[in-house]
C-alpha cells in the first residue's frame, strides 16, 4: 500500500472527487444526526437515521482513505466500497425521507464516479 | 310512535333455519340457527326525523357531533388555502409511557372536546387539562390520581373526556358545566368544567364507582377508557374489559346515568341472563350515536367471550356483535341488526354508526351507516333497522373444532362493496417473500383461508385472519357531509395468522403476549390461541399492498367515489412509498370547505385531502401517530384544527403526549 503523502506527484494529482465525497458525507451525516435529535424530524430517535448516520461517517473516512491512496489494489477495494456505500446510504436516506442530505450523498456519488474514473487520466497525463 | 319489534320477521328466521339445517348435514358439529333481524315498524316520515346541520360552534362529543358524522360547517378553511395552514400551538401532557420503565406503555386516541370556549383533554394517565382554545395556555388541571397499572387492557389507555351544561346554566353555580373522565380502575370523575374541582354531587364527592355494577364473573374492573356519550341529562356509559384472557367473564353492560348525580337510570344487557354466567363480555367498549328527533340511540355491541372458540355459547345470543338501538328513556331494545352470527373472530362491532339523511333513488332515507372490522359497510333504516341496500345472508364455511358450533351463513351487504376483498386469499408481496427467502409463500400454503369467515382451527399453522382482529375499520368509523352525501372512511389492510391450541400444547407453546397480538389463554376454554402478523423475519407484511386507504362513498348509490392510499408505512424510521398507503387507526374530520383532516398513519403524520377527489393538499409531522379523531372548531372568528399524536402500539412502538393545532395565518 502507498500513500500520495510520499508521492512526488502529489501535487499534480487533486483528488477532487475524494475531497467532495468527504466534505458532503460530513454535511449529511451532520444533517441526519440532526433529525435523530430532533422532535417532529418524523425520524427521531430510530435506527434508520443512526445506520444513515454511520453510513455517512463511513463514507467520510473512505474519502480520506481515497484521498490518500495511490493506485492500486486497496485503493481499487476502498472505491469499491465507497461505491456500494454510498448507493446504499442514498437509498436510506430517500426512505427516511432526509431529502437534503440524500441530495447531498447524490453528490458524493458522482464524487465517487469522478475519483474512479479521473485520477488515473490525470496522472498518465503527468507520468 | 310505535317501534314494536316487527317479529313477524320470523319468516325470515325460519328461511335461514332450513338453511341452517340444510348445512348442519355436512357438519359433524352441532347445527346452529342464526337470529333473525329484530326490526321495528315505520312511524315517523322522513322530514320529521332530518338530523340538523352540525353546529360549527362545538366538538363537544368523541365523534364530533351525537350523529357522529364528524363533520364541521365551517369553511375558512378550504381546499384552496389549507396548504398555508401552519402550527398555532402545541401542548405536551407529560403523561406517556414508552413502556420500558416502570409503567405500561400509554396508548392515547383522545378527541379534544372544545366546548364553554374551552378545549378539554383526557390523558392516559387519566387527568384532565382545560387549555385556551386559541394559545393553549393551561386553565387547569385535574389529576384522579388513579392506579397507573394496564388492569385489563395491555396499556394505559383513554379516548378522552366528555362534556355537559346544564341547559340553562345558573351563573355563580358550580358543576353547571362538568367534564367527565374514566378510569383504567372503573371509576368516573366528573369535574367542574370552569375551575377543574369535583362535583361533590355526582356519585361520591365528585367520583363514581362503576364497578359497583361488576357482579357477574368478575375477574378485572370495568376499565372506563371511552368517554361516555352526552346525551341531554342522561351519561351513556359502556366499558372495557380484559381480551382473550378468559372463557366466562362480565358480560356487557350500558348505563344510563344522571349527569348530574351519576345516579343509575337503566342498564342493558345484550347477554340474555340466563346464558350470561357461561359466558361475557358482548360489551360496548366505543362510543355510541343518539338521535334526538326519534328519542334512540344506536349501539355497536362486541362479541362474546371467549373470542375465538364459541363452545361455550352455542344457543344464539342475538344481540351480540351487532348494531343495537335502543329507546333513550328506557333502555329498551327497539331493533337490532346482527352483524356476525355465533361471532369466532373477535369481529367487535367497534365504533359509533354515523347517522345520515340520504337520497336514494330519489326518496330520502333517514340511515344509519356502520363501519365494521371485516370491512363491511351496512347501511340500514335507523327508524327501523331494515336494509338500505338488501344485506344478504350468505353461506360461509364450518370446521371441526370439538365443541363448536358454525353459523352457516354471515350477513353479507350488497351496497356498499366491502372495502377490502376478503373472499379470498390476500396476494403475497413479492419483495417481502424473496427478502424472506420463501417464508411468506410457504407460510400462505399453510395457513387455512376459505374467506374471512374460515373458522378458527387447531390444524396445520391456523388460519389467516382478514381483516386483522384490530379491524378494516377502527373505533373512528365513518364520517359523513350531508351537504354532498359523502361518506369518509379509513381503512386498514393487515393479515395475521390465527391458531388455536389443545390447553396442554398451549401450555408448552405459549411465550409472548401484546397488544392485539401474540398468545392467549382463554382460560376455561379448552382451546388458548395465538394470533400473529404474517410478516417475514424482518419484519416486512407477507401480503401486497397497499396497507391502508382513505375511501370516498356516494351515498347516493352506495358507489365508491375515489378511493387513495393513506400515509405511509414506517419501520426503523424509514418510510415506505406512499403508493403503498398505512395501516390506520383513528378517524376523519370533514369541513364544509371540501377538507378532510386526518392523522392515523404509521408515519406520525396529519394531513389534509380534498373532499372531491382525494388529493392530498397538506401534511405535518406529529410527535407520534394521531391515531384519535381531529376536532374542528371556531374561536373567536378563527378556525382551528386540533389532533392528540399520542400512538398506538398496534402501529408502531412510538408514544407521543401532543396537542397540536393548526390554523391559517391570521390576515
Amino acid at each position: 500500500m502507498s500513500y500520495a503523502g510520499s508521492n512526488p506527484n502529489r501535487g499534480a494529482h487533486t483528488r477532487t472527487g475524494a475531497l467532495i465525497l468527504i466534505i458532503v458525507s460530513i454535511l449529511a451525516g451532520a444533517l441526519t444526526l440532526w433529525r435523530y435529535f430532533t422532535p417532529l424530524s418524523g425520524v427521531e430517535g430510530t435506527s434508520g437515521a443512526l445506520l444513515a448516520t454511520f453510513g455517512c461517517a463511513m463514507l467520510v473516512l473512505a474519502g480520506g482513505l481515497l484521498h490518500r491512496l495511490e493506485p492500486g489494489g486497496a485503493r481499487a477495494l476502498f472505491l469499491i466500497l465507497s461505491w456500494v456505500g454510498s448507493i446504499l446510504t442514498l437509498i436510506a436516506l430517500l426512505f427516511l425521507h432526509g431529502w437534503w442530505a440524500a441530495g447531498l450523498l447524490g453528490v458524493g456519488v458522482v464524487a465517487v464516479a469522478v475519483e474512479t474514473f479521473n485520477p488515473v487520466r490525470t496522472r498518465r497525463a503527468y507520468a | 310512535m310505535n317501534r314494536r319489534p316487527a317479529l313477524a320477521s320470523a319468516t325470515l328466521a325460519a328461511a335461514f333455519a332450513a338453511l341452517a339445517a340444510g348445512h348442519a348435514l355436512a357438519q359433524t358439529n352441532a347445527p346452529y340457527t342464526p337470529p333473525a333481524p329484530l326490526l321495528a315498524d315505520v312511524a315517523r316520515a322522513p322530514a320529521d326525523v332530518a338530523l340538523p346541520l352540525p353546529d360549527g360552534t362545538r366538538w363537544d362529543t368523541f365523534h364530533g357531533q351525537l350523529s357522529a358524522e364528524k363533520y364541521s360547517p365551517l369553511a375558512e378553511i378550504t381546499a384552496a388555502n389549507v396548504s398555508g395552514l401552519k402550527e398555532v400551538w402545541s401542548y405536551h401532557t407529560g403523561d406517556m409511557s414508552d413502556g420500558s420503565g416502570k409503567l405500561p406503555e400509554t396508548v392515547w386516541s383522545a378527541t379534544p372536546i372544545f366546548a364553554n370556549n374551552t378545549l378539554y383533554i383526557g390523558t392516559p394517565f387519566y387527568r384532565i387539562i382545560a387549555l385556551d382554545p386559541a394559545t393553549g395556555k393551561e386553565k387547569w388541571t385535574f389529576d384522579t390520581h388513579s392506579t397507573l397499572k394496564a388492569l385489563t387492557q395491555p396499556a394505559l389507555k383513554s379516548r378522552g373526556v366528555a362534556y355537559w351544561q346544564a341547559e340553562n346554566p345558573v351563573a355563580g353555580e358550580t358543576c353547571q358545566k362538568i367534564v367527565y373522565l374514566g378510569t383504567m380502575d372503573a371509576r368516573l370523575f366528573a369535574v367542574d368544567a370552569d375551575t377543574g374541582q369535583p362535583c361533590k354531587d355526582f356519585g361520591i364527592d365528585g367520583v363514581l364507582d362503576v364497578n359497583q355494577w361488576n357482579t357477574e364473573n368478575a375477574k378485572w374492573p370495568l376499565s372506563l377508557l371511552q368517554p361516555p356519550t352526552v346525551i341531554g341529562g342522561r351519561l351513556i356509559l359502556g366499558w372495557a374489559g380484559m381480551d382473550w384472557v378468559y372463557e366466562s367473564e362480565s358480560p356487557g353492560s350500558l348505563f344510563s346515568l344522571d349527569a348530574r348525580t351519576g345516579k343509575l337510570q337503566w342498564t342493558f344487557k345484550p347477554i340474555p341472563d340466563d346464558l350470561a354466567a357461561d359466558t361475557g363480555t358482548a360489551n360496548i367498549w366505543t362510543g355510541v350515536s343518539y338521535d334526538a328527533k326519534l328519542g334512540l340511540v344506536y349501539v355497536p355491541v362486541s362479541s362474546p367471550s371467549p373470542n375465538y372458540w364459541g363452545g361455550n355459547r352455542t344457543a344464539p345470543i342475538p344481540l351480540a356483535t351487532s348494531t343495537t338501538a335502543l329507546d333513550i328513556a328506557t333502555g329498551e331494545v327497539v331493533w337490532s341488526r346482527q352483524w356476525v352470527h355465533h361471532d369466532i373472530w373477535d369481529y367487535d362491532i367497534n365504533s359509533a354508526p354515523t347517522l345520515m339523511d340520504i337520497t336514494v333513488n330519489g326518496k330520502p332515507v333517514p340511515a344509519l351507516i356502520q363501519g365494521t372490522k371485516m370491512g363491511f359497510l351496512f347501511v340500514v333504516d335507523r327508524r327501523t333497522g331494515e336494509d338500505v341496500w338488501p344485506i344478504e345472508e350468505r353461506d360461509v364455511p364450518g370446521s371441526d373444532v370439538a365443541g363448536e358450533v358454525y353459523s352457516p351463513t354471515q350477513p353479507f351487504p350488497t351496497r356498499p362493496r366491502p372495502l377490502l376483498d376478503q373472499s379470498k386469499k390476500p396476494p403475497l408481496w413479492k419483495p417481502a417473500d424473496i427478502v424472506g427467502l420463501g417464508s411468506c409463500s410457504r407460510k400462505w400454503s399453510r395457513l387455512n383461508y376459505d374467506g374471512m369467515y374460515t373458522p378458527p382451527t387447531t390444524t396445520n399453522d391456523g388460519t389467516l385472519t382478514y381483516p386483522d382482529s384490530a379491524g378494516g375499520v377502527q373505533w373512528g368509523g365513518v364520517a359523513f357531509d350531508p351537504t354532498t352525501q359523502t361518506a369518509i372512511v379509513n381503512t386498514s389492510h393487515i393479515v395475521q395468522e390465527l391458531k388455536l391450541w389443545a390447553r396442554a400444547d398451549y401450555d408448552k407453546a405459549a411465550n409472548l403476549r401484546g397488544n392485539e397480538s401474540g398468545f392467549s389463554p382463554q382460560e376455561g376454554a379448552p382451546f388458548g390461541m395465538s394470533l400473529f402478523n404474517a410478516t417475514n423475519w424482518l419484519g416486512m407484511p407477507c401480503w401486497a399492498p397497499p396497507f391502508g386507504e382513505l375511501v370516498a362513498l356516494d351515498m347516493h348509490t352506495g358507489d365508491v367515489k375515489w378511493r387513495r392510499p393513506i400515509g405511509a408505512s414506517q419501520q426503523y424510521g424509514f418510510y415506505m412509498p406512499e403508493s403503498m398507503g398505512s395501516p390506520t387507526i383513528g378517524g376523519p374530520a370533514i369541513t364544509a370547505g371540501g377538507v378532510i383532516f386526518i392523522g392515523a398513519s404509521m408515519d406520525a403524520k396529519v394531513r389534509a385531502y380534498a373532499l372531491d377527489d382525494g388529493r392530498e393538499l397538506w401534511s405535518a409531522n406529529v410527535q407520534a401517530p394521531a391515531v384519535s379523531i381531529p376536532a374542528v372548531y371556531e374561536y373567536e372568528g378563527r378556525e382551528y384544527v386540533a389532533f392528540t399524536a399520542g400512538g398506538n402500539s398496534i402501529l408502531k412502538d412510538q408514544v407521543g403526549d401532543q396537542v397540536v393545532v393548526y390554523a391559517l395565518p391570521k390576515k
